[in-house]
Order: C-alpha cells, then sequence, then structure tokens
C-alpha cells in the first residue's frame, strides 16, 4: 500500500510540473537561455521520475517490493557521487567565467544561468549514477 | 565470492522471481547475489539461506 502510495503522489507531482511547465510556456514571449534552462530542468526532472515511476510500478505489478535494500543502498549511492559532482560543475562554471568569458571573449553566465546550469548538470547525474549503478552489482 | 543458489533453486524448482518474492526483494538482486556481484546484508543472507533450507555458510562460498 506504501509502495502504491508513493507511485501515485510521484505521479501527481510530475503531472503538476508539467501543467506548470505549460503554463510557463503559454505565458512567455521570447525565450532567452535562462527561459530554455526553465523548461528543460523540469522536463527532465519528470521523464527522470517517470523511469523511475514505470520501474516501481513494473515491480508491484509483479508482487515485488518496489525498492530493496540493494536498491535503496545505491539510490543513496548515486546521490553522493552527483553531489560530488555538482560541487566540480560549480567550480567549472566559476572557471567557465574566468577562463572563457573574462579572457576569452565568450558570453559570461550571470547568477540565473549558473543556478540553472548546476540544477539541471546535477539532475542529469544524479539519473546517470542511478542508472548506472542499477546495473552493477556492488561488491565491496 | 561463489553461491550456491542457482544450484538450490533448481533443486526446489523456484525461480529467480519466487526466490525474490518469498525474501522480499527485487529479482535483480537475487540475480546479483546469484552472480556473486552483490554482498547481501547479513538480513537478507539469512532470508535467503531460509528461504533455500539451508545455512549461510554452505549458500556463500568465500575463495580464501
Amino acid at each position: 500500500m506504501k509502495d502504491k502510495l508513493s507511485v501515485i503522489v510521484g505521479a501527481g507531482i510530475a503531472a503538476l510540473i508539467i501543467i506548470l511547465v505549460a503554463l510557463y510556456l503559454f505565458g512567455s514571449g521570447n525565450f532567452d537561455l535562462s527561459d530554455i534552462l526553465m523548461i528543460i530542468i523540469p522536463i527532465m526532472l519528470v521523464v527522470g521520475a517517470i523511469t523511475l515511476l514505470w520501474d516501481r510500478m513494473k515491480n508491484i505489478r509483479a508482487g515485488l517490493p518496489s525498492a530493496d535494500e540493494r536498491a535503496k543502498k545505491l539510490h543513496w549511492k548515486a546521490g553522493a557521487y552527483a553531489y560530488y559532482a555538482t560541487i566540480w560543475i560549480a567550480i567549472g562554471t566559476l572557471w567557465y567565467n574566468i577562463i572563457f568569458a573574462d579572457n576569452l571573449g565568450f558570453p559570461a553566465l550571470d547568477a540565473g544561468q549558473v543556478v540553472a546550469t548546476i540544477v539541471l548538470l546535477s539532475a542529469i547525474c544524479w539519473f546517470a549514477f542511478q542508472f548506472y549503478f542499477i546495473r552493477q552489482g556492488d561488491t565491496e | 565470492m561463489r553461491t550456491r543458489i542457482k544450484e538450490l533453486r533448481a533443486r526446489y524448482d523456484l525461480t529467480q522471481e519466487d526466490l525474490a518474492k518469498q525474501v522480499g526483494v527485487r529479482r535483480e538482486t537475487i540475480l546479483f547475489i546469484e552472480k556473486g556481484k552483490y554482498n547481501p546484508s547479513l538480513k537478507l543472507a539469512h532470508e535467503v539461506a531460509k528461504a533455500l533450507r539451508t545455512t549461510i555458510d554452505d549458500l556463500f562460498l568465500f575463495d580464501d
């Protein structure tokens, strides 16, 4: 019951995000980089969440638990790796502004774009680590 | 680490999914334990051994 409830809540949040993105799209006129990132980030999060929910539903339908000790362990491991990756991504955006924008004439990232880039890339990292680790055995 | 899970599953005519249902884990977890690619917790190792009517010592073989 708890498993099914978590899937229903997850699907509800995903649907809500899709509706908010649609409203944002209808309300906006011209799009710049920040607007595009504002659309891509929720879409990526929703796609990732739907993939995870689909996997959970598949197990629930087969009469198996949606998550077990291995899945939970790998979930947290992916989170830890994504956290380290996020720190390097944040440092990377700083280097980009110093090396490429200040010295080589590339367009500089403003605060909003830096935050959006970090959120987008850290979400990508989390999903990528999650999918990578779930296919590994994890022996220590 | 090697395991005798596959051999004992065959003896009791259990699929990976049947065993997974009995011990309350996902099928892939049984697959990785069986291949020796995942070290289960002591509790899960005990559950698997119990489901296969054996002991942890007899189920998991270590190359010392």
